[in-house]
């Protein structure tokens, strides 16, 4: 896919509202997301013949009735080989399939009003409505997570080969000029995080000030930040002027693009304490398979070296695999606190009844795995474990999910959770992609409960101490993200907040002396008017290639 | 699901091998090489349904175990239930077998040498 000229605009000024649909934001999946129900459109024409399906109000024919019952049917096979199983149908029959699919599976199918499929031309805009309009306590939306998009930018996606890129994480602090744009961290061993003559290519805080000689703050010359930032293969060389945290001056550096494979766990670290060593783990996803071997090795390293204590790095994780979170969870809390325990069982709308309603199979818990599953590390081989009452961990409105599942599911246990940085994301439910006719829907379908049944943290967790009067409160301390200094370093604001809260219990006052601290992430529509261009969303690639454009700090609205 | 247990079936009787007989012995592959991993490959993807196979990191020249990777996942998949599905090699009167762990079924592999595990 080519780029258009303005996707660096409207990455800067969209970035965090899509990162937050991935995750947390409203309706916008992929091509085809539905979250702002449209006026109802007019009615078509009424079915011709007899053959179409009946609308009974209050009565749901089986989805498989109406699935693979196509308006325009695929034949062949899907980039993954499979063939397509479509048949000749019609439109109205992918609405009743909806219609049908979302009573079975939708968590919350009691909330959707019956829409009478023939009263719709477009099933993008029908799926739309397929959802509760309830809200949580915090006033954000209660089914923030719903959208589609076509089946082949979802097959695309998650087959995508790892793509060009320098390996720094970028956050948009202001996305409009006067904009500031600057790195979050940079991926280990690449180009970004090359060192040369004792100094890091880019390092986390380093704002970027010119691109190829562009002025990344004020300029309308979208084509040369586009090529600049975004290069379309390895090998290409870009040159970039950047500023330090803290530095006056500014650096000319040369980064050479590079296939980038994102790293799950980021960095580890042994902090010496006079109470006992200290361990810290930088983990950003759940979501490739190597993630368990990599969280394996990072544990074991800090079995290895005593430590007394753990601060995990969630706070960009935005989640993945469950089955990767129990086997953290676990590895932190150990066996005699997880074992014959429920890390997360799945709550579907018929509860947690022995039958997933969406899989037909067994809705079995999910427990604290303590051997390795196979996704990369041996399947069966025990895991390391830690045997921690308390953990300590890192968070801001990033930290989504499966990360979340870990704060619940050690809750579950009586582990002492603390939270240290800012409010969670909220995201306690989950779907099973499903495709029908070439679109692939994101419905939530279940709610991930602890061993105590607890699963109602759709407004987040949050420190004990923030001023939100929503969220789970959590013995911590809430705290800026901190952009002046290295993570890992226990300088590094959350970290240094864990470490004084694990010494004294008690939190640092927050004096928002951090760069990230002053200004409130701006979140834009995909029309705003920059410099004379029409913003538009960004294309999936951007998302694709390792560059978390996330908006530091909180999103969904909320702000302290 | 339907589709799943046709696969499941299907493979069953391309195989002629759904066997449920004891004296079995967890076994290896006696060779890893393409042609190997190609045959085994074909069989799995018939016993779990998807054209794409991609095996987990156990060497099966050594292991008795054979983890079948899921499909990655997308993007927006952050709260993942997905898991590897776990076979077990085992050989029985010459032949090798692969016995899904989840549902017990066994599936026979032609043209691949196999060896018991010893100790």
């Amino acid at each position: 896919m080519s780029r258009t000229s303005t996707s660096f605009f409207a990455m800067l000024a969209t970035a965090g509202f899509i990162t937050l649909s991935a995750c947390g934001g409203g309706g916008g999946g992929g091509g085809g997301s539905a979250a702002s129900p449209p006026p109802p459109p007019p009615p078509p024409p009424p079915p011709t013949g007899s053959t179409g399906p009946t609308y009974t109000p209050g009565v749901y024919e089986a989805s498989s009735t109406f699935e693979d019952q196509c308006e325009n049917p695929r034949s062949g096979v899907d980039i993954e080989g499979n063939p397509f199983t479509d048949e000749q149908g019609s439109l109205v029959e992918e609405l009743f399939w909806l219609r049908s699919w979302t009573n079975e599976t939708y968590l919350w199918n009691d909330e959707v009003p019956d829409r009478d499929p023939y009263d719709y031309s477009d099933r993008i805009t029908y799926f739309g409505l397929l959802k509760t309009d309830e809200v949580t306590a915090s006033g954000a939306p209660k089914d923030d997570f719903h959208f589609s998009e076509p089946t082949e930018d979802y097959l695309a996606s998650r087959n995508s080969a790892p793509q060009a890129g320098y390996g720094a994480n970028f956050a948009i602090f202001q996305s409009t000029p006067p904009r500031d744009v600057r790195v979050v961290y940079t991926e280990p061993g690449s180009p970004a995080a090359e060192v040369v003559s004792g100094q890091q290519k880019l390092i986390r805080g380093s704002k970027v000030l010119t691109a190829d000689g562009v002025d990344v703050i004020t300029s309308s010359n979208v084509d040369a930040l586009n090529a600049a930032f975004f290069p379309e293969t390895a090998g290409e060389t870009h040159q970039f002027e950047v500023q330090d945290p803290g530095e006056s001056t500014t650096r000319t550096i040369s980064l050479t693009s590079a296939d980038i494979v994102e790293q799950p766990v980021q960095s580890t670290n042994v902090i010496s304490t006079p109470s006992g060593d200290v361990g810290y783990i930088h983990f950003t996803t759940f979501s490739p398979f190597s993630s368990e071997e990599q969280i394996v090795n990072a544990v074991q390293q800090m079995a290895d070296a005593n430590v007394t204590d753990l601060v995990l790095d969630l706070r960009y994780n935005g989640g993945g695999l469950l089955a990767v979170a129990s086997q953290l969870s676990y590895m932190i809390a150990g066996n005699a606190r997880t074992n014959g325990a429920t890390f997360e069982q799945l709550s579907f709308n018929n509860g947690t009844a022995s039958i997933n309603p969406v899989t037909g199979e067994r809705n079995d818990p999910i427990p604290f795995y303590s051997t390795g599953l196979g996704f990369s590390f041996t399947n069966g081989a025990a895991l390391p474990s830690l045997d921690l009452d308390t953990v300590y961990i890192l968070s801001t409105g990033n930290t989504c999910s499966a990360s979340e599942a870990v704060i619940n599911g050690l809750r579950g246990i009586d582990v002492n959770v603390v939270l240290i940085g800012n409010i969670t994301c909220g995201k306690p439910y989950g779907f099973y992609p499903t495709g029908n006719c070439g679109q692939t829907y994101y419905t939530i379908q279940f709610q991930g409960v602890n061993n105590k049944g607890f699963g109602d943290y759709a407004d987040g967790f949050v420190p004990a101490n923030s001023s939100f009067n929503f969220g789970v409160q959590t013995p911590g301390c809430s705290v800026p993200d901190d952009f002046t200094n290295q993570l890992g370093d226990p300088a590094e604001g959350l970290l240094s907040a864990a470490l004084q809260y694990r010494e004294d219990g008690t939190c640092p006052s927050v004096t928002a002396t951090s760069e990230g601290a002053e200004k409130a992430p701006s979140v834009s529509s995909e029309t705003r008017e920059a410099d004379g261009l029409t913003l538009t969303r960004p294309e999936t690639p951007i998302f694709e290639n390792n560059r978390d454009m996330s908006m530091p700090g909180d999103y969904r609205g909320r702000s302290q | 699901m339907i589709v799943r247990i046709t696969s499941v079936v299907a493979a069953c009787l391309l195989t002629s091998a759904c066997q449920t007989a004891s004296g079995r012995a967890p076994a290896h592959l006696e060779t890893a090489d393409e042609a190997t991993l190609s045959r085994v490959k074909a069989v799995l993807s018939k016993a779990v349904g998807r054209a794409q196979i991609k095996l987990g990191p156990e060497d099966l020249t050594e292991s008795s175990t054979v983890s079948v990777l899921p499909p990655p996942l997308g993007e927006h998949e952050t709260h993942s239930t997905a898991m590897p599905t776990v076979f077990d090699l085992v050989t029985n009167g010459g032949n090798c077998y692969l016995i899904s762990r989840e549902s017990g079924r066994s599936y026979r592999l032609d043209g691949v040498d196999c060896a018991a595990v010893e100790g």
